[in-house]
């Protein structure tokens, strides 16, 4: 019995001593120099995969930097770059007002690429060429959103009665944010904008624009919105006020449903950051803006 | 030591063993600084989840969030019903399939297997219970929503019923363990009576054993509640979270949400502080007082188990209350007063009238039901039961199918039941029997389908040059996972390191040195609820805590001690069941040879008890490594190009990994599968050693 405690109490003294070391060898490990330059940046879902490529493809060319990313929620984002908790904020809306004025009026806002907001239909949905060919306005994909509109022959007498399963993002979200925002601001000449908060719980909620695209694309009765970059081939983006979403028609607005994605930081940025950001507004950055199914803001 | 006399040796230590009695004050003040600190840790959970949350309950009234309908949190409703409503349909649905498959498999482990299959059957469960979450969450979001929307032609699979599948999978552990023990813990005689009256087996499991072991087998479903209550993870991926009640309330194929995937989804996107945030704040603390209602329940029925069969009356406070004229008056008109209670509520609740109307006379019709079963002969009470079972089954049945269809079905199961009350009891026993296989079988076969198609999917990615070695690229869909190993190992070594010390120390100074008072008896129910508190809880107070309070960045330290903090209350109940667990004996033998009380404990009763502080330890790892909320908000990155041991950095985690391949990177199912292969391997891994180290210590047991 003596000799196995003396085995185990080493075998913890050991672990112990290996953890102390970790501590204090990471306490003691200085910033800079040979060493790596860290930084962190969190926020908006959207934009993290984006942030993510454009920081490997970065860390690929400067070996000493460590940038940390982490897909936190766009109000997070801003909040943690409000409190000093990170070097760069991700926005996939627009920064309120109220959360200026806590920082003190000194966030920065870098608008580094644009997406539209794709209304989407599976491309297995029954009237897919109608919805295709006709598309919807303004007015009906509000009217639908709001639980006007149950099922498709709502919209047009003409289309498949079957309910409309309406997809959304959880509360909160950034993208959910700018959609609600612009479909409700055109449709205020309703006159009905009571019926819009109180009946949009209800729907399917899903972590991302990729989920988003997957599941509208599984179900052919679904409704949903997401990115354009996401709208592969099982789905159909409908043309909104007879506009198809388009890089074309999003750059000139003709197609109304479109936003800005931002990096925000809390007073002007230096040295790896602002490099950094000028690697995201530049070729490479741009590049990765474009593959992951945004929208460059130069050409 | 040769040349030494036994003479010699004590004349020598005399001094020395003095002076060693005289540290023992100081190791149980130092004992008990470390119990105080593991102890103040999980009563600042509490405090700090109620007072972050105080604000919202001041601006809300709590009647608008607790019955409100309506949950937009940034449109300021707080109505928290649907999610509540549909939380307990979910895991409701959970039990209702766990439970046959759980007692099933419970009494065919307890009762029929021969000795070779029930340590394999008992290996497989508790393994399963290891299995983390999120890997529930990949399998249902890719298989089993897309086999529910083919299987009901719906138009799509995220539904109450695949969640509470998901669930019942993941309360199966909890269940059959639980309900085994309660079945063993049935003494022998109670069985050989029955033999010896000449009932056959199945006779004496249904009539002697099961009844012996009800309590158990309650305590067994309110724990598997309590289980699927905190589940998020998976939740979050299968279920719709559509925050609305099921469309008939019956309706298993609706989308619903629950607490904890609300809470998980939108927790991030909100703005710190604001009141929006502190309303998921809010619904934790809800989510924390079920879970202490459902925790403190089934300990008081454990506990009175114990009591039961060790011979223990019952205690006097609550024996002179069942004296008093309140209890007798309550026994007398309890069925009244709950019918009140539960007639109460559906009138309370903001449904529309006919639902509430149907409520209050389904509930009138129940107690009237009960009454009249009590006015007929022994015999035929059993027939009303089954007449009130199969009328729900019947209702919820007409809801999807059609009245008639549902009445030709209720009608066959009630002549099937009338058919085997009938036959002879050698039949019975075989019936009965083969049931219990195929459910055991099928609970085998469930679990077998998850773990294959991980492996089968995952296996060649392991397989793959770069996978287990090389860092990612392309957001996951390149290359490999090697941060995301070493970051969950930190995550995992860091935590227990932090939290074995506190709770080990802790547990010895709760088992040893505590009075038997009110203190320590507080200090025992926190430990006890904390134990079983959902996780997404811990990650808020994690959060909250040390993120916003302390100002600490999101970083390995932050994940490290909620992680520890998560793990702390198993590990100070292992430590205190494995000391406890050492024959009184061997203290004694020790003070007998004039040893100090710490000299004992030292020398004696923690060597022996190492072995299950150690299986204790190595469970609470592979748990710290298989979670996923508690990190997702404090600890975690998305992608590494650097393997870093800094405690102040963020880290990559194995689970958090897998979750952003389940919504951000669709396209790449076989690097999920692979991971999720590697994250199950090494959290299997970690379990099968905590097996063999307790196996070799039961074997080498000497008392």
């Amino acid at each position: 019995m003596e000799k196995k405690s003396i085995t185990y109490l080493a075998i913890i003294g050991m672990i112990a001593m290996f953890f102390i070391g970790w501590g204090v060898t990471s306490l003691l490990t200085p910033v800079g120099g040979e060493q790596r330059a860290t930084f962190v940046i969190t926020g908006s879902t959207t934009t993290e995969p984006l942030i993510t490529e454009c920081a490997d493809q970065f860390m690929a060319i400067n070996p000493n930097v460590d940038i940390s990313v982490s897909g936190t929620g766009s109000g997070s984002g801003i909040s943690d770059t409000i409190n000093g908790l990170n070097d760069i904020g991700m926005s996939s809306r627009n920064i309120k007002t109220t959360e200026n004025d806590t920082a003190g009026g000194t966030l920065i806002d870098y608008k580094f690429a644009k997406d539209g907001i794709a209304i989407i239909i599976s491309a297995t949905h029954p009237n897919a060429t109608w919805l295709q060919i006709n598309g919807l306005t303004m007015d009906q994909v509000f009217l639908i959103y709001n639980g006007t509109y149950n099922t498709w022959d709502d919209i047009n007498p003409s289309l498949v009665a079957q309910s409309i399963d309406v997809y959304t993002r959880p509360d909160g979200s950034g993208t959910r944010g700018s959609f609600e925002e612009l479909v409700t601001k055109d449709s205020e000449e309703l006159g009905d904008n009571s019926g819009y908060q109180t009946s949009v719980t209800g729907y399917i909620e899903v972590a991302s624009n990729t989920v988003m695209a997957q599941q509208v694309g599984l179900n052919s009765y679904g409704f949903g919105y997401c990115g354009l970059g996401f709208v592969d081939a099982n789905l159909i983006a409908v043309p909104v006020n007879g506009v198809v979403p388009s890089v074309a028609t999003i750059l000139d607005e003709t197609y109304a449903i479109s936003r800005s994605l931002h990096m925000l930081t809390n007073g002007p940025a230096t040295g790896w950051v602002q490099a950094f950001i000028d690697f995201v507004y530049g070729p490479y950055g741009q590049k990765v803006v474009e593959d992951e199914g945004f929208i460059r803001i130069w050409f | 030591m040769a040349t030494e006399t036994v003479y010699d040796q004590i004349l020598y230590k005399e001094d020395l063993s003095y002076l060693k009695k005289n540290r023992d004050p100081i190791i149980k003040w130092t004992l008990f600084v470390f119990a105080s600190i593991a102890t103040i840790f999980v009563f600042l959970i509490i405090i700090f989840l109620f007072i972050n949350g105080a604000p919202f309950f001041a601006a809300v009234p709590l009647n608008d969030f607790l019955f409100g309908t309506n949950w937009l949190p940034t449109a300021g409703d707080f109505g928290a019903l649907p999610i509540i409503v549909d939380t307990l349909l979910v895991t409701f649905g959970a039990i209702i399939i766990a439970l046959p498959l759980g007692l099933a498999t419970a009494i065919f482990i307890a009762e029929i297997a021969p000795p070779k299959l029930r340590k394999a059957l008992k290996f497989t469960v508790e393994i399963l219970a290891g299995i983390p979450s999120i890997v529930y969450g990949f399998f249902g979001l890719i298989v089993l929503n897309v086999i529910i929307k083919d299987i009901f032609g719906l138009h799509y699979g995220n539904s109450w019923l695949s969640g509470s599948f998901i669930l019942a999978i993941m309360a199966l552990p909890t269940i059959v363990s639980v309900c085994e023990d309660a079945i063993r813990a049935v003494p022998d005689y109670y069985r050989n009576a029955s033999y010896a009256m000449g009932a056959t087996k199945w006779q004496t499991i249904r009539k002697i054993v099961i009844p012996a072991g009800m309590s158990g087998i309650t305590a067994a479903i309110i724990l598997g509640i309590g289980r699927a209550l905190g589940e998020t993870m998976a939740m979050l991926l299968v279920i719709g979270n559509c925050k609305t009640f099921p469309e008939p309330l019956t309706n298993l194929l609706d989308c619903v949400a629950v607490i904890t995937s609300t809470i998980a989804a939108g927790w991030g996107p909100t703005e710190q502080g604001s009141l929006e945030q502190r309303s998921y704040l809010a619904l934790a603390i809800f989510l924390f007082l079920m879970t202490l209602i459902i925790n403190t329940i089934a300990n008081l029925i454990l506990s009175r188990i114990q009591r039961k069969f060790s011979g223990e009356r019952s205690k006097k406070r609550f024996s002179e209350f069942r004296e008093s004229k309140l209890y007798k008056y309550m026994q007398k008109y309890k069925q009244l007063l709950l019918t009140i209670i539960i007639s109460g509520l559906f009138i309370l609740i903001p449904i529309d009238f006919v639902s509430r109307v149907i409520g209050v006379s389904i509930c009138i019709g129940l107690s009237f039901l009960m009454y009249i079963r009590k006015k007929v002969p022994q015999n035929k009470k059993k027939w009303i039961t089954y007449g009130i079972i199969i009328a729900f089954v019947g209702w919820v049945l007409s809801t999807w199918i059609g009245i008639l269809l549902a009445i030709t079905i209720c009608v066959l199961i009630l002549g099937t039941i009338y058919v085997i009350r009938r036959i002879s009891t050698v039949s019975q026993q075989r019936l009965w029997f083969s049931i219990i296989y195929l459910f055991s079988l099928l609970a085998v076969i469930i679990v077998g389908i998850l773990v294959s198609y991980i492996v089968v999917r995952g296996f060649p990615v392991l397989l793959e040059p770069d996978f287990l070695t090389g860092f990612p690229s392309d957001n996951g869909r390149e290359g490999g996972i090697l941060p995301a190993i070493v970051g969950t190992l930190e995550l995992t070594l860091g935590s227990i390191a932090f939290a074995l010390p506190l709770g080990v120390c802790a547990g010895i100074y709760l088992s040893e040195y505590a009075k038997n008072n009110r203190i320590t008896k507080i200090i025992r129910a926190g430990i006890d609820n904390l134990n079983g508190t959902p996780s997404i809880v811990f990650a808020l107070f994690g959060f909250v805590f040390f993120i916003l309070f302390f100002g600490l960045g999101r970083s390995l330290l932050v994940g490290i001690l909620t992680l520890g903090l998560m793990i702390l209350p198993t590990i100070i109940r292992t430590t205190e069941e494995a000391v406890k667990a050492i024959p009184q004996s061997f203290r004694e033998g020790s003070l007998a040879l004039g040893s100090s009380k710490w000299q004992g404990i030292g020398k004696i009763v923690f060597p022996a008890a190492i072995p299950g502080i150690i299986t204790g330890a190595i469970l609470g790892m592979g748990r710290s490594a298989g979670e996923t909320a508690p990190i997702m908000f404090t600890a975690v990155r998305s992608s590494a190009r650097w393997i870093t041991f800094s405690l102040f950095e963020p880290v990559m985690a194995l689970t958090y990994h897998l979750y952003r391949l389940n919504t951000e990177v669709l396209d790449a199912v076989d690097k999920a599968a692979g991971t999720a292969l590697t994250l199950l391997i090494l959290v299997l891994l970690l379990y099968a050693f905590a097996f063999i180290i307790r196996s070799r210590y039961e074997k080498r047991k000497q008392w």
